[in-house]
């Protein structure tokens, strides 16, 4: 899942331009930028929204045909971005939608 | 880095092989071998039990902060056909022996699907951080194939069985 996972990378700047890398807490956050470490890959900004949290969502399999999939989460006030590590799609869903695919 | 977590075929509580993105073949005996060996039979009456499967999340690598909410689920459709099931539960962290009699307070496996998980960390909680790195998290899942009387003969297509986690 690693692989996956890592097609992307994930910084968050404060409101005092400090760049955060690592954690969940996103409160205090300006802006957090997904960054494709693959071509093909969009990158994906979100500012001028209220961040709160994010998360990652491994999902692996055993058996089946179904491939394994990364998804990143960012909750802020009023909705959720989903970000598939796959293919660089995102996904807008309610604040308290859970995606499992 | 994120976490790396893998799917194992458990043979004691906390010994098992490596089944991600593999196959876990349910026989009429207790080893974890995808093979031709042992099949189950369609019994001319009654019904047939496969020896039981455990499986359990394995942390192959750490996340930076923790890993939670582990969950297993099916597609929510039995594509095995007419009289062939999968029952699954969890069963916390006492392993015991495989068996082939029919499982006791279980629930059929498609009836857990993404809407309706099977929880996975009832029992060993976590979170799960990067002390745990090579280790088992979370909980034993139990599974068991019946074959009834009223099943086909033939080789099955594979379901598959997915195991969802958040990471931070």
């Amino acid at each position: 899942m690693t692989a996956l996972a890592d097609n992307y990378r994930w910084e968050a700047e404060t409101e005092d331009g400090r760049i955060i890398t690592t954690g969940g807490d996103l409160g205090g956050c300006a802006r957090i930028a997904f960054v494709p470490r693959r071509p093909g890959l969009a990158r994906h900004d979100l500012s001028g929204v209220d961040l709160r949290r994010r998360f990652g969502r491994g999902f692996i399999r055993v058996m089946g045909t179904r491939p394994e999939e990364y998804v990143h989460c960012v909750v802020c006030r009023g909705f959720r971005f989903w970000l598939s590590c796959s293919n660089g799609s995102a996904l807008i869903t309610p604040e308290d939608f859970e995606l499992y695919l | 880095m994120a976490a790396t977590i893998q799917i194992h075929e458990m043979s004691a509580l906390a010994t098992g092989g490596d089944k991600t993105s593999g196959t876990v073949r349910f026989k009429a005996a207790d080893d974890a071998n995808v093979d031709a060996n042992n099949p189950l039979q369609v019994p001319g009456a009654g019904t047939d039990y496969s020896y039981t499967k455990k499986l359990r999340p394995y942390m192959e690598a750490p996340p930076d902060t923790q890993v939670s909410n582990l969950r297993w689920y099916s597609d929510g459709a039995n594509g095995f056909g007419t009289g062939i099931g999968v029952d699954a539960k969890n069963i916390g962290t006492t392993w015991a022996a495989n068996y082939d009699s029919a499982m006791s307070g279980g629930s059929d496996l498609f009836g857990y699907d993404a809407g309706s998980p099977l929880d996975g960390d009832g029992t060993d909680t976590g979170p799960f951080v990067p002390a745990d790195d090579n280790s088992y998290i979370g909980d034993l899942i139990e599974l068991q194939m019946s074959v009834a009387s009223t099943a086909s003969n033939g080789s099955l297509s594979a379901e598959t069985l997915t195991l969802a986690y958040d990471e931070i």
